[in-house]
């Protein structure tokens, strides 16, 4: 068998385990970039014009953003390459401003990468995908109902093939949580930006799901309590700030709970999710997604206004068939200038809803405005739960 | 024929295990489609079609939901006011028609109206059968409600599933009408009788076919 690190294809079945391993994939399967290439060949066509991922997502021609990046890029020595120069960029204390202005499009995946995982473990990919997950049939079904408009996911063996074993291996990693739909719209955009880099992406996305800026975890683990804290969170936000939007009768799930557990995959135009998620990187997803939908509710305020139960119905059911309009630039700058949200609003907050009904995430929570006591707070949470390192 | 026109306006919720078809059926019943590229449905989504019972026109706002087993924490809020439910499992999936029992003991929990009810197999166009006729037939008749096997790919007894609905819906929306006469305003939002639609409605709106 060789090399643990290395072989994947002659894993013996575990038999403590659900599932067998009966497809063997190989090594270069995993490597990044090796879809792209079989696309490549597939396609026979402009490739990176048409996947639109990596380096040639399209970014938003601001000239401000370009030239704040061009001089910060300026200063270094090192600017050989791409990781280099984000590594050094992110120890400087404009590196967050420069992302939430937007990101030259070839920095972004570093950019995310950097925001997510410096400092942090790197987990064995290899070993989760060892055995199958229990709730490998979940997967299965969403696996060709994800972005399938999109060029990377048309084919079954590459875009397709990637999301699967991604989202197996987080499903092992975090038995607890599972597979709930939504990881898959975050995944597969990952795996867009990523340029298909399938380690780097569950590298990430396990950040996003266990990181004490992030918590996604309790998004889509039962009961999906970080979904609810957020719902009650905006309506207190929308009670205080946008007090005449009329939502009576309005159901969250209509449009809040589609933004929430698909990270706006599932309502924006991919674009403009990306951007979005800019800015999620930087925030945290804990006070990143109720910014964006306050900061969203600002900017089409005027159109909401005039909503009724069925509009709400109608316009967030994909961006092809909505009418809403909005400039994302102006939503990221609501977000940031309009909306912040202290870390004593979310602790209060988790204390109050504890009283009514206590959960391991309100209890987190309620350590949010104490930096230090909540970090230590979740990694011994995270330690304890889950198979993880 | 005006497409602003109703006489009833009613909530239908269609229920069922993720990947059933349950988006599906409803693409084909409102937009007269089968796309073989949809998207997993997150939440719920909304589809609205005028139906014509008789001399009557009924329009159906349709509750499109997600299957998946931890979303009923946010499903069982749509219950509410809704007049009219299709209950979906998938021939070819045997568990999607064993779970059908567990959706039907969530609505019956969580409302005590009297709702009108549908059980429905989809993927009748599928080689590979799981679930007979027979069993259907019998939860069906367990809980008293009509029960139809359907193929959206085919388009196969798709419009039936909601003229049958659409036949329980009006008499029961006649009986409560008369009830409305003597009391109008105890009646709440959802139930309105010769109602204009003002002009604000979409035309982007998914079914402007009807």
């Amino acid at each position: 068998m060789g090399n643990n690190n290395v072989c994947l294809g002659e894993m013996q079945n575990n038999p403590t385990r659900q599932g067998s391993p009966e497809t063997k994939w190989k090594r270069e399967d995993l490597k990044s970039g090796s879809c792209v290439q079989s696309l490549m060949d597939k396609e026979n066509a402009n490739f990176f014009k048409m996947v639109q991922c990596g380096p040639a997502i399209p970014h938003y021609k601001n000239e401000h953003s370009n030239q704040r990046w061009a001089k910060a890029i300026a200063t270094l020595n090192n600017t050989d390459d791409i990781q280099t120069t984000i590594n050094l960029l992110c120890n400087k204390p404009e590196f967050e401003e420069l992302v939430l202005l937007g990101p030259p499009k070839q920095y972004r995946w570093e950019t995310w990468k950097a925001l997510l995982t410096n400092g942090q473990i790197q987990l064995s990919y290899e070993k989760y995908l060892e055995y199958k997950p229990i709730d490998e049939k979940n997967i299965l079904k969403d696996i060709d109902r994800t972005l399938v408009q999109h060029a990377l996911f048309k084919h079954e063996s590459c875009g397709q093939e990637q999301l699967k074993r991604i989202l197996f291996a987080i499903s092992n990693a975090l038995p607890g949580v599972g597979y709930c739909q939504g990881m898959n719209f975050v995944c597969a955009l990952a795996l867009i930006v990523s340029g298909c880099d399938e380690h780097k992406t569950f590298q990430c996305f396990m950040q996003m799901l266990t990181n004490e800026k992030h918590l996604l975890c309790f998004n889509f683990c039962h009961d999906m309590p970080l979904h609810f804290f957020f719902i009650k969170l905006i309506h207190y936000l929308i009670r205080r700030k946008f007090p005449k939007l009329n939502l009576k009768n309005v159901n969250d799930s209509l449009w809040l709970s589609k933004m929430i557990l698909s990270l706006f995959i599932y309502v924006f135009k991919l674009d403009d999710c990306i951007r979005c998620w800019d800015y999620l990187m930087v925030r945290g997803m804990i006070r990143g997604i109720p910014e964006l939908i306050l900061g969203f509710i600002d900017v089409t305020y005027k159109q909401l206004e005039q909503f009724k139960e069925e509009d709400y119905g109608f316009n967030f059911q994909g961006y092809e068939s909505s009418t809403i309009q909005f400039n994302v630039g102006e939503l990221i700058y609501a977000a940031k200038q309009k909306h912040n949200i202290d870390r004593q609003l979310i602790s209060r907050l988790a204390i109050q809803m504890k009283r009514n009904k206590p959960s391991q995430l309100l209890d987190l929570l309620s350590h949010f405005e104490n930096i230090q006591t909540y970090k230590k707070h979740v990694q011994f949470y995270m330690k304890t739960i889950f198979d993880l390192y | 024929m005006s497409l602003g026109y109703y006489d009833w306006l009613v909530k239908v919720i269609v229920l069922g295990d993720s990947g059933v078809g349950k988006t599906n059926i409803l693409t084909q019943f409102c937009d007269s489609k089968f796309s073989q590229n949809y998207t997993a449905t997150i939440g719920v989504d909304f589809k609205i079609k005028i139906l014509n019972v008789q001399d009557k026109k009924i329009k159906l706002q349709i509750w499109d939901t997600a299957g998946q087993e931890r979303f009923r924490n946010i499903t069982q809020t749509y219950y509410k006011g809704a007049y009219g439910i299709i209950f979906v499992y998938s021939l070819i999936d045997r568990n999607s028609f064993n779970n059908v029992e567990g959706w039907i003991k969530s609505i019956l929990e969580s409302t005590t109206d009297e709702v009108c009810s549908i059980l429905v197999g989809n993927k009748l166009d599928s080689q590979d059968r799981r679930v007979q006729t027979a069993e259907g037939e019998k939860l069906a008749q367990k809980y008293n409600m009509p029960f139809i096997e359907t193929s959206a790919l085919e388009n196969k007894n798709i419009q039936d599933i909601f003229d049958r609905l659409g036949q329980n819906l009006k008499i029961r929306l006649e009986n409560e009408g008369q009830k409305v006469s003597n009391n109008i305003h105890t009646q709440s939002g959802q139930f309105k009788l010769n109602q204009e639609v003002n002009q604000t409605e979409q035309p982007t709106s998914s079914c402007n076919s009807c």
